[in-house]
């Protein structure tokens, strides 16, 4: 193998989301060369440039305020956020706003002022949203961050390639090695600085409302370069999504669905039972105990087909069900169904609960910067228990934005007049090795049956009402895994040029190392939470105000805690 | 060998311009109802052939719509997670676009002397309700839209996805656009 040419810059950005882009835009602004990966298509793929919902908190006129924002915040979190990143990133959402309107997303105005919606867990209306109310922001950004990039002559966008591992010299993050998906060649990256921003992993559980490509690749990458990584355990679940039909597989419109209309859900035995769960209340409980309900008569074995519970408004008469169809007819989802002809008013709807976002990633300081040095980690990869134990919703959009501001100046400010660090000859032979194992290998193991089986496993065991036994069980399936699958994937498919497979594998082989993760945290945090639930540990303890710090401890996952401080907010 | 009733016979398009001397077609019997090409996509993948090269990105869940899996299905230009599957398909890339590898196209780079198709889509904009804000030419996955001394045109029709994306009508500012499918 000859001398692999390396691509050199000042900082790295890896994933073209909103943070990255965000990230790379401020140090490209700040007078460095920048280069920013994508996984795929540049603008297309990824998750918030497609599904940000509908609300971009910001604290923007009084009588509301930072502070407030800061509490409300922390509230949601169950005291459990990193108070300081909270303070830092949630000060920059006010000219966060004003930027993104600036570039061109429509948001939706009365004069001067943005309108701003109250959503859950507010105490002043806070979420700014679309001009047209209910329209997800996610197109505004694809179309209004994209083109900032593009015109910025010193970011280097390499899309079509899939980021496998950061490159070390002792302690300090050099660069990253990759798959350039086009030319099915390996690509190795030096440079100065590298943030990391890669999203979050919710790929790795069965269905999601996001897409299967969120495989969380750089949580297993940070984790095996030596970041200590934190809140793996706090998942959050959208409580209803659609299941079936497939051309509405993984949609969120349900959630809304269910705020207009009452449905009555289904087992497979066809027994309403959230009269079961809930005598009075019945189907019109919160959506979150309809989720857990149907979690629960999944495991017990009356789940629909599919895995879920059905969705039924056959007891509304058909003309108030046509009334609501005719007033949505735009929407994308009804429209959906309505080309495959089939009829709410008839049949049900297959829906469970979907994993939506996630908080664990690496732990970072106010400035984004992790335990190694030159790397930084934003947006979902960059936790350091930022959300807490809950994230309030339309946090994410102000955190990415703001943490993708603070990154990138702090990157450029630190490289300006940095010299390029060097790359460790020998471990780039490694990791190119092993990024080309799958593809040599003659062995029987799939990608997509290591896949399948981490998604199963989490879906299974590392949902809601977690318990120590099913905890353990999976750990053990993700051990068996890598002492008997993982030494014998290989792909079928050989040829190199966008070869999808050898994606799957190496994506495949990360997913192993973070399904560890969460269920290991998972175990170790003896108490219900926010969005970690332990049936076994029903209450919340004031001794586990910490968060859980994951390390590789010479190969093997080591953990520990952190106190939580409270400089801000005092718990009540 | 008579086709089984529940299966669809989906012809692909394959070609790598490294190795291949020429384009070829391959013909797959995978099941179709109620599922979306995207689906047969990765079902043809997972069952019969893991070198079959496509693009996905959002899966087309929830109301926005990535582009990444622009193709063509039957001649007509379309994004396969929200295409429908029809018992007789012929699956091509999407003709705007140069081929990277079997169905997967390089959206920086347009086909030089592609010839002049009529569009399958007739896209109307209303001059009274159009702003010029220019959405549609920022949105539309495949660049169907341009500004051209001033105004919006459809110039790209014939690359239109029609149906399956809808991005333009869904975030024009003033409903100033509407889609309708000639055939």
């Amino acid at each position: 193998m000859g001398k692999n040419e390396v691509i050199r810059t000042d900082v790295l950005v890896i994933g073209g989301g909103i943070a990255g882009i965000r990230a790379a835009i401020e140090a490209h602004d700040n007078g460095v060369h920048v280069i920013l990966v994508n996984k795929g298509a540049f603008g297309r793929d990824g998750a918030a440039v497609w599904m940000a919902g509908d609300g971009f908190q910001a604290a923007m006129y009084p009588p509301d305020s930072l502070e407030q924002h800061i509490e409300d915040t922390v509230r949601g979190g169950h005291f459990l956020n990193n108070q300081e990143l909270v303070k830092t990133f949630l000060s920059l959402a006010p000219q966060s706003v004003e930027e993104i309107s600036k570039w061109g997303m429509r948001l939706a105005k009365d004069g001067k002022k943005f309108l701003q919606a109250r959503l859950p867990g507010q105490t002043h209306a806070r979420s700014i949203h679309h001009v047209h109310f209910g329209k997800m922001l996610g197109a505004e950004y694809r179309k209004a961050l994209p083109r900032q990039v593009r015109r910025r002559e010193n970011i280097r966008v390499m899309e079509d390639l899939l980021f496998v591992d950061l490159l070390k010299n002792g302690d300090e993050v050099v660069g990253a090695v990759g798959l350039d998906l086009i030319r099915g060649a390996p690509v190795v990256i030096n440079a100065k600085a590298t943030i990391l921003a890669t999203g979050g992993f919710m790929g790795c559980y069965s269905f999601t409302t996001a897409n299967s490509m969120a495989t969380g690749d750089g949580h297993g990458a940070a984790y095996r370069a030596g970041a200590a990584m934190t809140g793996m355990e706090f998942i959050q679940f959208m409580p209803t999504a659609t299941l079936w039909p497939d051309i509405v597989h993984g949609d969120m419109f349900t959630y809304s669905l269910l705020n207009h209309l009452c449905a009555i859900f289904y087992n497979s035995l066809g027994e309403r039972f959230m009269e079961r769960y809930y005598p009075e209340e019945k189907d019109w409980a919160t959506r979150e105990a309809v989720a857990r309900a149907i979690a629960k008569e999944v495991r017990e074995g009356r789940g629909s087909p599919h895995g879920g519970c059905y969705l039924s408004l056959r007891h509304l008469p058909k003309n108030l069900i046509d009334e609501w169809l005719e007033r949505n007819k735009d929407s994308e989802f009804l429209r959906s169904l309505k080309r495959m002809n089939f009829d709410l008013r008839e049949d049900g709807l297959e829906v469970g609960p979907a994993v939506h976002y996630v908080q664990g990633g690496c732990w970072i300081d106010e400035r984004c910067r992790t335990n190694l040095g030159r790397l930084s980690a934003i947006g979902e990869v960059g936790s350091g228990g930022k959300d807490g134990a809950d994230r309030l919703a339309g946090n994410s959009l102000p955190f990415c934005m703001a943490m993708g501001v603070v990154s990138g100046r702090d990157a450029a400010e630190r490289v300006k007049s940095d010299r390029m660090p060097e790359l460790d000859e020998a471990e780039v032979e490694g990791l190119i090795k092993r990024l080309h194992a799958p593809l040599e290998r003659k062995g029987q193991v799939s990608p997509q049956e290591v896949k399948a089986r981490v998604r199963r496993n989490l879906q299974t065991n590392a949902v809601f009402q977690r318990r120590a036994e099913d905890l353990n069980a999976g750990i053990k399936e993700i051990e068996e895994m890598r002492d008997v699958m993982l030494p014998k994937l290989s792909t079928r498919a050989k040829a190199k040029r966008f070869n999808r497979e050898w994606v799957d594998a190496l994506e495949a082989e990360n997913m192993v190392d973070v399904a560890e993760m969460i269920l290991r945290s998972a175990l170790m945090r003896e108490e219900s939470r926010g969005l970690h639930e332990r049936e076994d540990f029903p209450a919340s303890h004031p001794e586990w105000l910490k968060h859980i710090i994951i390390e590789r401890v010479e190969g093997r996952m080591s953990f520990s805690t952190k106190p939580v401080t409270f400089p801000y907010v005092k718990p009540k | 060998m008579s086709q089984n009733e529940d299966l669809a016979r989906v012809k692909i398009f394959r070609f790598d311009p490294e190795m291949d001397k020429e384009e070829r077609y391959e013909t797959f019997e995978v099941p179709y109802e109620g599922r979306t090409v995207l689906n047969v996509l990765e079902a043809i993948y997972s069952g019969f052939d893991q070198g079959l090269a496509f693009r996905c990105g959002c899966e087309g869940k929830h109301d926005s719509r990535c582009g990444a899996c622009a193709i063509q299905v039957n001649g007509l230009p379309a994004l396969a997670c929200k295409r429908i599957s029809e018992k007789e398909m012929v699956i091509e890339p999407h003709g705007k676009f140069e081929v990277i590898k079997d169905l997967v196209v390089d959206f920086n780079k347009i086909r030089e002397g592609i010839p002049k198709k009529e569009p399958s889509v007739q896209i109307s904009i209303d001059p009274d309700k159009c702003i010029k804000c220019g959405d549609c030419v920022a949105i539309c996955p495949v660049g169907v839209y341009e500004t051209k001394k001033g105004e919006i045109q459809a110039s790209g029709a014939e690359f239109c996805c029609g149906d399956t994306c809808n991005q333009c009508v869904t975030y024009c500012q003033t409903g100033a656009i509407t889609l309708q499918k000639l055939y």
